[in-house]
């Protein structure tokens, strides 16, 4: 039985990249290959689907998948391997954002930077998960290189939301909504000085900041003393990391979508913005303009009186607000499960046949 | 401030020249209250400028750059020879690796509180270098 197995440096629920792992772990084995996870750092919660590296076996015929986002002893561990490697790039983020954040992601992402192009010569294909991560490969030198956009389960679509978040936000105010974990390249500072300017127009406004405060460092503390500085501790909300029924909550009872993130190697919750019907503003950065495809709104200056006329226009103009959500549902097509997956199954089916 | 450059959207679902003229409109009429600064987030590294500190200090420093955030276990049971022990180490791996996990989360923390240290006592060496400082002669 021929096998592809997966490494992924950490596996937590929730996890974008593992995720991803997980999906393609099922995808794998429905086409009868052999397929588990490996990792570097495991949830304890995970115990029982992921397992750590260090226990992997190697056979001589295996075909290893491997969810490139951080150099680590991980990645020394592949690359001193002598089998067939794939590459997963979910890009690395520039470690100067991560200045003042956690030391070991910016320790991992400095070395991520360094070491990928010593992954050129030793990978058979380097998919990236969008045109954006793509340029990377091509300038570390991959020979061969593919599109493949994040694939992620359906779940979340169809869930349903948390009853009692979902009262408790459905209560007339406008839900500014930001996901994704705190980290500097996020800017959450830049969403507070939007809501700062947005509250003279809608005093009712809040931001939710959901996502993960794990590796946030002195960021986090930095993003609440920023509120309590501008008068805003009662208007943002952290809310830390959440179930996918929370998630649906947050994305179901929010007015307006705004990321104004400056490093961003995909983006996934532009594309639930786009499923939620949720419409999206978005700083013009790295790979964020790729994923949104020409729809949504795209800023390329954080102008944030601007911003702010233009949150008011999504939310008090429907004409607009529905044009602008009908261009994201067609885009969101582009990102259905069933169709990555089947890119996934032609991408791996030719690399078992060479 | 050029609006059709800052605002990219779809035009063949919107009128952008309304929408720009709309924006416009607004933005003429409210008197948005500006804050003087807002507060920044220290994303670099202080520098040091006077070279006044001596080698063994600059070491020092190097040393700590390159330890700071280095706590971390790797699980490790130990080798498996014979049936027995595989079975025992099958046993122990899932305790195992819980215990080094919130090990590892607590010494994630403490790498943060070491990376502050490490970055206030840059900038306190970075001001007492300063040119301009009492103590520098």
């Amino acid at each position: 039985m021929a096998t592809i197995h997966q490494f992924v440096t950490g596996a937590m629920p929730g996890n974008a990249i593992y995720n991803e792992a997980l999906i393609m772990q099922q995808a794998l084995r429905s086409w009868g290959l052999r397929s588990d996870i490996f990792a570097e750092r495991i949830h304890p919660g995970l115990q029982k689907d992921v397992v750590l590296y260090s226990q992997y076996h190697p056979q001589a015929e295996d075909v290893l998948l491997f969810h490139y986002s951080l150099g680590s002893a991980l990645s020394d561990y592949l690359l001193a391997l002598p089998q067939k490697l794939l590459l997963r790039y979910h890009n690395v983020t520039p470690p100067h954002f991560l200045v003042g954040a956690n030391p070991w992601l910016r320790t991992g992402a400095a070395k991520g930077r360094h070491d990928l192009p010593l992954f050129a010569n030793r990978t058979a294909l380097a998919l990236a998960d969008s045109s954006f991560n793509e340029q990377d490969l091509v300038a570390a030198g991959f020979p061969q290189t593919a599109v493949l956009p994040l694939v992620q389960p359906d779940e979340l679509f169809h869930i349903q939301p948390d009853s009692a978040l979902l009262n408790q936000l459905s209560d007339g105010r406008t839900n500014l909504l930001f996901v994704g974990r705190i980290a500097p390249n996020k800017r959450q500072e830049d969403l507070l000085k939007t809501l700062y300017f947005y509250r003279q127009i809608d005093p009712t406004a809040r931001l939710h900041l959901v996502g993960s405060e794990d590796g946030a460092g002195g960021y986090g503390r930095f993003l609440r003393t920023f509120a309590q500085e501008v008068g805003l501790e009662a208007q943002v909300q952290f809310s830390g990391h959440v179930s996918l029924t929370q998630l649906a909550a947050y994305y179901r009872t929010a007015s307006v979508y705004i990321c104004l993130s400056e490093h961003e190697g995909f983006c996934q919750p532009l594309v639930e913005s786009m499923r939620f019907e949720l419409p999206i503003i978005a700083y013009a950065s790295t790979a964020v303009p790729g994923t949104l495809g020409g729809t949504g709104i795209l800023i390329q200056q954080k102008h944030y009186p601007v911003l702010a006329e233009l949150i008011h226009l999504l939310v008090t103009d429907r004409a607009m607000r529905e044009s602008i959500i009908a261009g994201q549902t067609e885009r969101a097509a582009a990102f259905a499960t069933d169709k990555l997956l089947a890119e996934f199954e032609g991408w791996m089916t030719a690399v078992l046949n060479n | 401030m050029n609006l059709d450059e800052l605002i990219q959207l779809d035009e063949t679902r919107l009128d952008k020249t309304a929408v720009l003229q709309q924006i416009e409109q607004n933005l003429a009429k409210r008197q948005f209250n500006h804050p003087t600064s807002f507060p920044t987030f220290q994303l670099q590294a202080d520098g040091l400028a006077n070279n006044t500190l001596s080698a063994e200090l600059r070491q020092t420093l190097a040393q700590l750059n390159e330890q700071v955030g280095q706590l971390w276990l790797d699980p490790q049971l130990p080798p498996a020879h014979t049936i027995t022990q595989q079975f025992s180490n099958w046993l122990k791996r899932p305790f195992h690796q819980l215990v080094v996990f919130y090990v590892n989360k607590l010494g994630e923390q403490q790498n943060e509180i070491n990376d502050q240290m490490r970055h206030i006592l840059r900038r306190l060496i970075a001001e007492i270098d300063r040119p301009d400082h009492p103590t520098t002669s």
